[in-house]
């Protein structure tokens, strides 16, 4: 490219092209290697996992934590129930509560007496709501090490869509008693579960692609591992000696509370001298994708200015080199959509303002590219360099699936394998300007301090409205309909190189909707696209969850209300709030004891209810 | 500490055991050097001045390294 941009000497728009395509041919670069070692790593049955072999027998004990916050309580508690059946009763499991929703509080309450009564005493299921959402879902997981991390040795946390199976669970704890330097040991965990044809899409990409990634991070890190939040077994003395995290200095979005404490924690771990690993082939480790486009974005909003927040610490002293590349990887995942939609940008003005030299030679009568012949196969060899960076690793990925008979049929065999590599291509080729651009404005107003209004992030297979989506990405299309207007009139020959940009953005709305449907997606399930092994062989813990899901009932009434009314709701609400904190005597509180005692509630807010759930001397005085 | 959460003292017949009885050990919060601007820019330029630098002595190492 320098060489092509050379010729005629460099001009301002040329430089910047050169520097962001360097930066981000380097990225795509390192997925490449990446998926590249993982395949040498899979055809050369590489131990991935270099530790002693787990013990056979264990007298840890283990706590798995599930933090919810304001969850379907139905699933929650399946997804519990369906890992307790798997594992035994070996484990003690914590419904770690912040939900600030008094309604879910309430249902949570019940739903957990309910577990307990079916499971009996020999199930060890206990139940904490925390009043106050201190720190998030760091705080939540500190609150239970301050409280009862001393009574365990490790500790596995869950998400409240994660299933992970019992063999897997005592798996990793064998692994960490036979492994002493062992801190933390990473389950990936593989999409499962879904019905959209966007979760499945992501399930098969998940299936497919995953473990190929997977191998080549695991070869390349080896104890330099990273932790994701969830689906991971912790030394918990480790974790409580070296995880409490700080506030940085300053204002969010760059200070206060380290908002995606997952990469930091790990990394203080490697700090200290601490192993952290992470498995590949064990199996047994599972969650749910995003139902839509829309809510994997809304959940992005987050994990972007966690990330970017680590800007402030990637540079600290005392970490690891791994972990700071961990670090840096996780920045960059968000930073090069701004830096793509520069590369797009200046490229598109370079070739609008291009004027060719006038010896310049041509093939036929017209140029097929904006620059003089010679040069068109150096462009063709990089733009062919690009293309087999982002998709060579999905071609090693297929072959590896292909060079295990029952991996092949459990992704609907050779054909159904190669249908959805070309399917998943295509529309991961028309969302990307999408997320492009989402992800660009998520950077940019991060960066200047705004909100940016997408909240609310749901997990139920639902197709999204239309109205919902042409409000939500309006501007995408806006933007590529712009942007077509401008390169069609001015770019010449070169717009044909936008078309794939282009389509996505203008098509940004229909493929939202249609992609949210799960319709759609049984639509490819029954033409064997994008089928997965979680389908076709089963998946025991999964099927239990599901079906657990579908027998639930919901309750009869308001949860809240069920609290005034029925007394034995009351006398279990309040018993969990035993020992709590009474609030302020105030003013409102004392109107709120009067209207409650009345049942004259209609009129109360999120706020009154949580409040006078919280009065466990007014509840007692209720009649 | 934020812990709002302890054993409950109703009968057992009539309530599960909400959580077992709390056994407290504060987590004390790491310290950690965050990086200012001026410290991120000072990196990169020691690492441009020292980078070039390195390359540059490389052949004069292994010469005195081969005798």
């Amino acid at each position: 490219m320098t060489g092509i941009f050379e010729v005629d000497g460099f001009t301002w728009r040329e430089i910047i092209i050169l520097v962001l395509f360097a930066i981000l041919f380097a990225w795509i670069a390192s997925s490449f290697w990446i998926a590249v070692f993982g395949a040498v790593a899979r055809f050369t049955r590489t131990n991935l996992l270099p530790l002693k072999p787990p013990s056979d027998s264990s007298a840890a004990r283990t706590a798995i934590l599930i933090p919810v916050y304001n969850e379907d309580v139905g699933r929650v508690f399946s997804g519990l129930r369906a890992i307790w059946e798997s594992a035994g009763p070996d484990f003690d499991f914590y419904i770690l509560s912040d939900s600030t929703n008094p309604a879910n509080w309430v249902a949570e309450e019940l739903e957990w007496q309910k577990l307990k009564l079916a499971l009996g005493e020999n199930a060890r299921i206990y139940y904490r709501h925390r009043a106050r959402n201190i720190g998030r879902k760091a705080g939540n997981i500190q609150d239970f090490c301050e409280n009862w991390g001393q009574l365990y040795d490790y500790m596995v946390i869950l998400d409240a869509d994660s299933l992970m199976t019992g063999e897997t669970l005592k798996t990793l704890v064998g692994l960490m008693d036979a492994n002493p330097r062992a801190a933390l040991i990473q389950a990936p965990a593989q999409l499962v579960g879904r019905h959209s044809l966007f979760s499945r899409i992501q399930q098969f990409a998940s299936s497919v692609y995953g473990p190929i990634h997977g191998a080549g991070l695991a070869f390349l890190q080896g104890a330099d591992g990273n932790y994701y939040g969830h689906n991971a077994i912790i030394r918990v003395h480790a974790f409580m000696q070296h995880c409490g995290l700080p506030k940085l200095p300053g204002k969010p979005p760059f200070g206060g509370e380290i908002m995606s404490h997952d990469f930091v924690e790990a990394a203080f771990l490697r700090r200290a001298g601490w192993e952290v690993w992470m498995t590949t082939d064990l199996g047994g480790s599972f969650e749910e994708p995003p139902p839509t486009l829309l809510d994997h974005l809304i959940r992005d909003r987050r994990w972007c200015q966690g990330n970017l927040q680590h800007l402030r610490i990637v540079f600290a002293q005392g970490l690891t080199l791994p972990s700071r590349l961990h670090l840096a990887m996780g920045i960059m995942s968000y930073v090069a959509s701004p830096l793509w939609l520069m590369l797009l940008v200046v490229s598109a003005i370079d070739m609008i303002l291009y004027v060719p030299p006038e010896a310049a030679s041509y093939i036929g009568l017209e140029p097929s590219l904006a620059h003089s012949v010679s040069y068109a196969a150096q462009l063709v060899v990089l733009v062919l360099a690009t293309l087999a960076l982002l998709y060579v690793p999905k071609f090693l990925a297929v072959i590896a699936v292909l060079e295990d008979p029952a991996r092949t049929r459990a992704h609907g065999g050779t054909g159904g394998l190669l249908k959805g590599l070309f399917w998943e291509s295509l529309y991961s080729t028309l969302m990307a300007p999408i997320v492009m651009l989402q992800h660009s404005w998520y950077v940019l107003s991060i960066l200047m301090g705004m909100a940016t209004g997408w909240n609310a992030q749901t997990r139920s297979d639902r197709t999204l409205p239309w109205d919902l989506v042409i409000r939500k990405f309006w501007p995408h299309t806006l933007v590529g309909l712009v942007a077509t207007i401008i390169l069609w009139r001015y770019a010449g020959g070169g717009f044909n190189w936008f078309v794939p940009l282009l389509a996505g953005m203008l098509l940004s709305i229909p493929l939202v909707v249609f992609s949210s449907s799960p319709l759609m997606g049984l639509w490819a399930r029954k033409d064997g696209i994008f089928v997965v092994p979680s389908e076709t062989r089963g998946l025991p813990v999964l099927d239990r969850a599901h079906a657990l899901a579908g027998a639930h009932q919901e309750l009869p009434r308001d949860a809240r209300q069920l609290v005034l009314e029925d007394r034995a709701v009351r006398d279990l609400h309040l018993a969990l709030l035993s020992g709590t904190p009474q609030p302020d005597q105030d003013a409102r509180l004392g109107v709120l004891r009067a209207q409650a005692a009345q049942r004259e509630t209609a009129g109360f807010s999120r706020e009154d209810w949580t409040l006078l759930l919280s009065d466990s001397e007014g509840l007692r005085s209720l009649p | 500490m934020d812990s709002q959460s302890r054993q409950f003292e109703s009968p057992l017949e009539s309530h599960p055991i909400a959580a077992p009885l709390p056994c407290p050990r504060a987590m004390q919060p790491q310290t950690i050097t965050v990086a200012t601007p001026f410290s991120i820019l000072g990196t990169l330029l020691m690492a441009l001045l020292t980078v070039p630098r390195m390359l540059v002595m490389v052949p004069v190492l292994n010469r005195r390294r081969r005798a």
